[in-house]
C-alpha cells in the first residue's frame, strides 16, 4: 500500500492547528488521537458503504475447546467493526493447509448464525451443522464454531474488516496509512473542526495566572546614602537651613 | 563581544570629568560595568518572560553540558559541575557525544514543566513527560526543575519517561551568566548592538551617587523595548 503516512497526516494537522494556536498544548500525540478516533469513523462508513476486500486483514487464528461447555471457540485476534449481522468479520475458513489437501469439506467458509438460530439448524439434514457444512457465532470477543466438534481442529484462517487501534505499540508511523487517501480532505476537515472548537474557549475562562504578571519587575530603587534628600532625619535636624 | 575598554573609553567620553581623575577603572568603572550586565540580565529575563525573544539569541552566552543522569522510571542530573548557570533553555536527553562534548543533536527535546503539570503529566498520555506507555514516535520527555530535590544542596533536573535514554547521557542548553569585568581587557558576552545602551547603564550605575532620582533599577517597558529593537538583528 501507498501513499501518505500517518506521520504526514498527524504534523500536517499540528502544523495547520499551531498556525493560529501556536502556544496551545497540543502535542503529537493529541493530534495523532484525533487523527485515529475521526479517521476510524470515516474507515467505518468507507467499509460498509463500498463492497471491496481492500480492507479485510488476514489472520491464522488457534482455535481452542471451552473447558467447561466442550465448544470450540477462537478469540478474535483484533477489535473489529461491528457492523450489521457480524459483517466485521468478512470469512472464516478452514487453514490453508487443510484446504490443499482436498477432503471435501475443508474448502468451505463457515455460515454465521446466532445462539437462538443454531438450535434449528440441527433439525434439517440439509443444515446441520458438519465439518463440510460449519457454523459460527459471535459472543464478544469470542467466536464459536458449531460442526467441527468433531474434527480435531487446531486452527482457522479469518478475514476480518479490523478498526485502527490508537492504543497499539507496534503501528510503524512512518508506514502508508490504512486509510482511504481520498477521505484525507475530509479528515482534515473534521479535525480542524474539532481543534479549533476545542481551542476556542473564551479567554476569559481561562487561568492565565494574570495576579502573577510582571511586567515591571518591584525592584527596590538603589539610592545612595548620602544623599541628604533621602534621610528625613537630616531635614529635622535643620539641615536644609545651615 | 564587548571589550570593557571601548566602554570605558566611551563612559570616560561622556563622564567629561576634564581629567580630573575622580573615576578610576577599579573605583568606578568595573564596578559600575558590572552592576550594568547585572542590569541587563535582569531586562533581558522581562523580555524571555515576556516570550518576545529566546535565550539562544544570545549566541556568546549559549552553551551545551553533557552531564550523567541515573534513575529508573525519572531520571536525575547533577547540576553541580554548571557553576555560572543564567538560565536553562534546552534539555536532550541522549544526544550524539564524543567524550564529553555535543557531536550532534538528534533527539526530542525535554519540556519544561511545573510541579502541578509534572503530577498530571503522569497519568495523562497526552503531556510531554507522560507516565504512560504510549507510541515511542509520540513521546515527549519533560523536565522540573533545576531545584534542591535530593537535600543535598545541589541542584538537579528531573526528566521522565525513562524510556528516552539508551546511554544516560542528558545535553543541558542554556546560558551562562556573563564573565565578570576585571580588568578593561575583558571581554563581556553580549552582542556588540548593546554597545550604546551597556554604555548608557554604565553611566546610569556611576551617576547613582550624584542623583538619589537616577531610574536605575527600575525595569520599564520602554527599557525592554529599546533592548528588544537592538536584538533584533
Amino acid at each position: 500500500m501507498s501513499g501518505a503516512t500517518i506521520r504526514m497526516v498527524v504534523y500536517d494537522l499540528l502544523g495547520d492547528l499551531k498556525q493560529v494556536y501556536d502556544d496551545a498544548d497540543l502535542t503529537p500525540f493529541k493530534v495523532y488521537f484525533w487523527v485515529m478516533t475521526f479517521a476510524d469513523r470515516l474507515r467505518k462508513q468507507h467499509i460498509e458503504k463500498i463492497d471491496s476486500g481492500a480492507y479485510v486483514e488476514r489472520f491464522d487464528v488457534t482455535t481452542y475447546i471451552d473447558t467447561t461447555t466442550g465448544r470450540n471457540y477462537f478469540t478474535l485476534p483484533a477489535a473489529i467493526y461491528d457492523f450489521d449481522q457480524d459483517g466485521g468479520i468478512a470469512f472464516i475458513t478452514y487453514p490453508p493447509k487443510w484446504d490443499l489437501s482436498l477432503p471435501m469439506f475443508s474448502s468451505v467458509t463457515f455460515t454465521r448464525t446466532t445462539p437462538g438460530k443454531a438450535a434449528r439448524l440441527y433439525f434439517r439434514e440439509d443444515e446441520r451443522p458438519t465439518p463440510a457444512n460449519p457454523y459460527f457465532y459471535r459472543l464478544n470477543d469470542r467466536i464459536y464454531l458449531l460442526g467441527v466438534e468433531e474434527i480435531n481442529l487446531t486452527s482457522v484462517e479469518a478475514g476480518l474488516k479490523t478498526t485502527l487501534d490508537p492504543n497499539d505499540l507496534t503501528v510503524d508511523i512512518d508506514l502508508a496509512f490504512d486509510f482511504p487517501q481520498d477521505l484525507i480532505p475530509i479528515l482534515k476537515r473534521q479535525i480542524l473542526d474539532i481543534g479549533r472548537f476545542v481551542l476556542q474557549i473564551p479567554t476569559d475562562k481561562i487561568n492565565d495566572g494574570a495576579a502573577w504578571e510582571s511586567k515591571n519587575f518591584p525592584i527596590q530603587k538603589i539610592a545612595s546614602v548620602n544623599d541628604p534628600t533621602m534621610n528625613p532625619q537630616y531635614q529635622q535636624d535643620g539641615y536644609q537651613q545651615q | 563581544m564587548i571589550l570593557a575598554s571601548d566602554v570605558f573609553a566611551d563612559v570616560r567620553a561622556l563622564l567629561d570629568d576634564g581629567n580630573s581623575g575622580r573615576y578610576t577603572e577599579a573605583e568606578d568603572l568595573i564596578p559600575a560595568i558590572n552592576k550594568a550586565v547585572q542590569y541587563l540580565i535582569i531586562v533581558f529575563n522581562s523580555v524571555f518572560e515576556q516570550k518576545k525573544l529566546s535565550p539562544e539569541s544570545l549566541r556568546d552566552l549559549s552553551t551545551v553540558a553533557i552531564l550523567d543522569v541515573t534513575g529508573t522510571t525519572t531520571k536525575k542530573a547533577d547540576l553541580s559541575t554548571i557553576t555560572n548557570l543564567w538560565t536553562i533553555f534546552g534539555v536532550e536527553p541522549d544526544p550524539s557525544i564524543l567524550g564529553s562534548v555535543l557531536v550532534e543533536s538528534r533527539n526530542k527535546f525535554a519540556t519544561r514543566m511545573t510541579l502541578e503539570n509534572w503530577n498530571d503529566a503522569l497519568a495523562d498520555p497526552f503531556s510531554a513527560g507522560t507516565g504512560v506507555s504510549i507510541l515511542s514516535d509520540f513521546v515527549r520527555p519533560g523536565y522540573l526543575g533545576p531545584g534542591q530535590f535530593f537535600g543535598d544542596g545541589k541542584l538537579y533536573l528531573l526528566i521522565r519517561p525513562a524510556s528516552c535514554f539508551t546511554a544516560d547521557k542528558v545535553g543541558i542548553y542554556y546560558l551562562k551568566n556573563p564573565t565578570k569585568v576585571t580588568v578593561a581587557a575583558s571581554e563581556i558576552e553580549f552582542p556588540t548592538s548593546l554597545h550604546s545602551l551597556l554604555v548608557g547603564k554604565t553611566l546610569n550605575a556611576i551617576s547613582i551617587q550624584h542623583n538619589a532620582d537616577s531610574l536605575y533599577g527600575k525595569v520599564t517597558d520602554k527599557e525592554v523595548n529599546q533592548l528588544l529593537s537592538l536584538m533584533i538583528l
